[in-house]
């Protein structure tokens, strides 16, 4: 299936759910900080995208505006799903 | 072995974190690895204040109450008793916390209280508290009240005891960490002394931050952190001919992850996160190798591995755990111990009627590693405290490897690694 933002966002939602053990109903117009990640929880998430679209971004390196929101998160990855 | 202690609801007395601690410390006075938090004040409150709310104080968890027991390599583990109140004493004139820091705990005690001038501590021990729990304990004790029904959030699970995940959990361990085709581990070996040497630095939090974000990208100040730390450490680690990889036991806060309630109190919720950065060539590695390690280590999901390996630990006799904490230990010790806490609570709230104006902790080193670099973020600043068995490094030394890691701390000059 192709990806898209939108299921990519769909899908962070629901791991970034996991990873702050449920407390938060994520929001994807927010930040990752703002949505109860820190830096464990951002890792976790790094591993779930590397296993989930093989994108690891801890070697192609990330800014800040990467993490500007949920879906720019999502835009981020995409790019490294078309780069492959 | 889970036991009910009734009003205390657990215990998982083959814990084998506790139990490594436990026997590491066994020379210790005390037997523990106690540490310290201290809440600074422009000026500290009036002891009459703290000991009456001491005295008034409702209701403790059980857990508080009770005697601790050990048996010669197992995990220590409480039996209930009667409540015990918490001691508060006033400071002799010239004492400092970190005299106070390197006085042992009484036994059995979960933590007590002394008085400075310009500061509260209170002296936890590590057998009932990890950092991030003695910081929720108070933030709860000044805030809510913590009364006889909390629910302490002691490990309920019983994958600890799941024979076949712990067997599967060290042998992934053995592999990643334990291999003899890895290379040895530089490390420091500290006498048998008890006593610690403790150096301290409050950094402004947000430049350093945002020149972490800047170097090693979004999240990633724990691999900027230790990045500097090795800057500073190395060059003295081959002034002492140590040679090998740099490996960082980096403790974890794992609430609020799997079946680790979030608002738990107690020790066994806290980890170890082991990073391996190669430094065969002797020089500082790169950034993104300790951004790259931070994340291996992450994958592996060491830090559960880390907290079930040790089977052998609950079972072998002491001798017999000599001899493989003689052969495994300067690798599972590792070169220093790191730790992060992005944020402390009860900056700027209000503890016995005045503001405090920063939270500091002070933690006494196990032998293994005995060096200790921790970090605590406290509303504007980033505290840095640097914890070494006395006689690891001759003092003048311990004291440049602090003054060189503040300064690579501060250092301005922005170079970026990050792609």
């Amino acid at each position: 299936m192709d990806e898209t933002i939108e299921s990519i966002t769909e899908q962070l939602l629901t791991e970034i759910r996991i990873v702050t053990g449920g407390r938060i109903t994520p929001d994807p117009a927010r930040s990752l900080a703002d949505n109860g990640i820190n830096s464990m929880g951002f890792m976790e998430l790094l591993v779930f995208i590397e296993q989930k679209w093989g994108v690891s971004l801890v070697d192609q390196g990330m800014s800040a505006r990467d993490v500007a929101d949920i879906r720019a998160l999502a835009a981020r990855i995409l790019e490294g799903i078309r780069r492959a | 072995m889970k036991q009910d202690c009734g009003e205390g609801k657990w215990l998982d007395a083959f814990d084998s974190f506790a139990a490594y601690l436990n026997r590491s410390c066994a020379h210790t006075p005390g037997r523990g690895n106690h540490f310290l938090i201290l809440l600074e004040y422009e000026e500290a409150p009036d002891f009459g204040i703290i000991t009456d709310f001491f005295r008034n104080l409702p209701d403790l968890p059980p857990i508080l109450f009770g005697k601790i027991r050990r048996f010669p390599g197992l995990a220590p583990y409480r039996t209930k008793g009667r409540p015990r109140m918490v001691t508060v004493t006033e400071a002799a004139p010239d004492e400092t916390p970190e005299d106070y820091a390197n006085e042992p705990l009484p036994p059995g005690v979960p933590f007590d209280c002394r008085r400075f001038p310009r500061a509260v501590a209170f002296r936890f021990s590590h057998l009932f508290f990890d950092g991030c729990g003695a910081e929720r304990f108070l933030l709860k004790l000044f805030t809510e009240g913590v009364g006889a029904d909390e629910p302490s959030g002691l490990l309920t699970s019983s994958h600890m005891n799941d024979w076949k995940e712990q067997g599967a959990a060290g042998t992934e361990f053995r592999k990643s960490l334990l291999s003899k085709d890895l290379p040895p581990v530089a490390c420091l070996l500290a006498p048998r002394t008890a006593r610690n040497l403790f150096f301290t630095a409050s950094i402004p939090a947000e430049p350093l931050l945002a020149r972490a974000e800047r170097e090693a990208g979004p999240f990633m100040g724990i691999p900027f952190l230790q990045h500097r730390t090795v800057s500073a450490l190395l060059p003295f680690l081959r002034l002492s001919g140590i040679t090998g990889d740099i490996m960082i036991p980096m403790t974890v806060d794992r609430r609020g992850q799997e079946d680790h309630p979030a608002g738990a109190l107690f020790f066994n919720h806290w980890s170890m996160l082991p990073v391996r950065v190669a430094c065969d060539s002797g020089t500082v590695p790169p950034l993104p190798a300790f951004r790259k390690a931070f994340y291996q280590a992450n994958a592996e999901k060491r830090p559960k591995m880390f907290r079930m390996a040790s089977m052998p630990g609950r079972f072998v006799p002491g001798p017999v755990m000599q001899i493989l904490e003689n052969h495994y230990g300067p690798k599972l010790g590792g070169t220093f111990l790191f730790s992060l806490l992005e944020e402390s609570g009860l900056t700027g709230k209000t503890v016995f009627s005045r503001p405090v104006r920063n939270l500091r902790h002070l933690p006494a080193m196990p032998p293994r590693p005995g060096l200790g670099i921790i970090f605590n973020r406290a509303g504007m600043n980033m505290n840095l405290t640097v914890s070494l068995r006395a006689g690891l490094f001759p003092e003048d030394e311990a004291k440049r490897f602090f003054c060189n890691l503040q300064a690579e701390l501060n250092r301005n000059e922005s170079v970026s690694q990050n792609h």
